[in-house]
């Protein structure tokens, strides 16, 4: 009970970053169509801008906010010149590729400027203290993510609801043509889901370095894996669903690291995606056609 | 002092690749609140008429003024902006917006947020079997009352020409009769010009004040509707070489 319980916090934490990571990734995917594999390489090189700033003094959150803003200027610049050129050429295909080619791009560049160590923040960068209730400790770390995650999924989908550019992604993301025809500039919109998805999974990233510490080139193919998966399983498109699938993931992984072994984890994990996609390609609460690539 | 057209259609050629013409030389212009029904049987180029008028597709050829201003090469989403608003062709709703939100996109390009909410009251309260479902989601609304949020979504933008794509299609002949009757009532009262694009020509000639006939591609007959008869219409259409059937 007391693992079982440590482990469902634990995962409640990782499932918060991946939360974060997700939403982003399942907008772009319900705009376009489109499955955003730059996500996560475009995220870490904003993370390593992060690093150098904390490195050299720039306290944590103004380095996190520059972070957020080069991801979702990262992320549009991407979109304007990867896949908007062949998406409007009808090539959703070779937009699938193209992004792939732009992850790589991304992930030497990092390597370039900042090279394959790995890089260690401080581990203060976030106020954290480990309590005890009924006799088991807990760190105050996932609790925080889980409640950052929270409040920024409720804002964000207040703000998809309640105001006007809100509504015009949601439009764009049914129906372009008829957003078009209602007066919705849809290029401008794409631009600002792509700004919005940069952002708001720079956020778990931020997080993630600030519960682990430890910032690797490889971490990028994990961010996009991670949100592939928690998009997948809980219904891709949907900010709620990416919430659910994200959680979900983190917790299986906990309790697959806590009761089976860590090194069954990614086994275990693919096998359950490939469940889903045969069984319930739409994910726990998915509601449109199944996934395609 | 002259009166200066509202809308102002000059030599309008869509040819696509392949050198076929699906409109040519289509003349249309007209004054504020005009009411224009434009008609003509499957495949004669109403649509793409339509989808020219509102910037879905380029024209091949011609210059499109609107109140003045030259709008041929303006995107679809700026023309509404500039006064150009339709009810698409299969009405479109945002299937999973609630219908709500389906109308209030429609006053997307208004910044009057008080005057936005009494338009949308206004709505309601004419048609109170649509205000029952208010908060479902408009993909849930049955065909007729998702045409009638359709062009309720395109009155919200206070268009200066308000665009109409087949209000009729597939809809119950009794629908249709309600349709057409908030329909006449809404552009009366708002003297709104319309651009009506039917098959049905007996609703059409109710509402429009004037109509062109379209048969493959170019206009074969323009007058006061008030002259003409949906058979005459319907004659217009085989006599002119037409080679699709009409119901």
């Amino acid at each position: 009970m007391k693992l079982f319980l440590q482990q469902l916090v634990n995962g409640l934490g990782v499932g918060a970053q991946y939360a974060l990571w997700t939403v982003g990734y399942g907008l772009v995917y319900q705009v376009l169509g489109l499955m955003h594999f730059a996500h996560g390489d475009t995220l870490i090189f904003a993370t390593f801008v992060c690093f150098t700033l904390v490195a050299s003094g720039v306290p944590f959150l103004l380095a996190g906010l520059v972070a957020i803003a080069v991801a979702a200027v990262l992320s549009v610049a991407i979109e304007r010149t990867v896949y908007r050129p062949l998406i409007r050429r009808g090539e959703a295909f070779l937009a699938f590729v193209a992004a792939l080619a732009a992850a790589f791009v991304i992930r030497n560049a990092v390597q370039l400027i900042w090279g394959n160590r790995t890089r260690v923040f401080p581990h203060d960068l976030l106020p954290q203290r480990t309590f005890e209730v009924a006799g088991i400790r807990f760190s105050s770390m996932p609790l925080l993510n889980l409640a950052c995650a929270l409040l920024i999924v409720a804002c964000f989908q207040q703000y998809l609801k309640r105001t006007r550019s809100g509504q015009a992604i949601v439009a764009v993301s049914q129906d372009r043509e008829a957003a078009a025809m209602v007066g919705i500039g849809v290029n401008r919109t794409v631009a600002l889901v792509y700004a919005l998805s940069g952002a708001i999974g720079m956020v778990g990233l931020l997080l993630y370095v600030a519960s682990f510490s430890s910032l690797t080139l490889g971490l990028g193919f994990s961010v996009t894996l991670k949100a592939f998966i928690a998009a997948i399983i809980g219904g891709i498109g949907s900010v709620r669903g990416a919430v659910i699938g994200g959680l979900a993931l983190g917790v299986l992984e906990a309790m697959i690291g806590g009761y089976v072994s860590t090194l069954l984890q990614d086994a275990i994990v693919f096998s359950a995606l490939a469940l889903f996609l045969v069984y319930r390609p739409t994910g726990f609460i998915g509601r449109r056609e199944a996934v395609k690539l | 002092m002259a009166r200066q057209f509202i809308y102002h259609m000059q030599g309008l050629t869509k040819a696509y690749a392949g050198g076929k013409k699906v409109l040519e030389n289509v003349n249309l212009s007209f004054y504020p609140d005009a009411k224009i029904g434009v008609l003509g049987p499957n495949g004669a180029g109403k649509s793409t008429l339509l989808k020219a008028v509102s910037g879905m597709i380029r024209p091949s050829y011609g210059t499109v003024r609107l109140d003045g201003t030259d709008i041929t090469a303006m995107a679809a989403n700026r023309r509404v902006r500039h006064g150009l608003a339709q009810s698409p062709e299969g009405r479109r709703m945002f299937p999973y917006m609630t219908t709500e939100e389906n109308l209030r996109i429609g006053a997307y390009t208004r910044r009057d947020r008080e005057r936005i909410d009494e338009d949308v009251e206004h709505f309601f309260s004419l048609w109170p079997v649509i205000e029952r479902r208010r908060t479902s989601p408009a993909g849930l609304l049955s065909g007729g009352e998702q045409q009638i949020v359709a062009i309720g979504r395109a009155v919200l933008a206070e268009p200066k020409v308000l665009l109409l794509d087949e209000p009729s299609l597939g809809l119950a002949p009794v629908l249709i009769e309600d349709l057409y009757d908030g329909l006449r009532r809404t552009v009366r009262e708002r003297h709104q010009s319309v651009v009506l694009v039917e098959q049905n020509a007996e609703q059409a000639l109710k509402l429009a004040d004037r109509v062109h006939v379209l048969v493959g591609g170019e206009i074969v007959h323009s007058g006061p509707a008030a002259d003409i008869t949906a058979a005459d219409v319907a004659g217009l259409y085989f006599s002119t070489g037409s080679t699709e059937t009409h119901p």
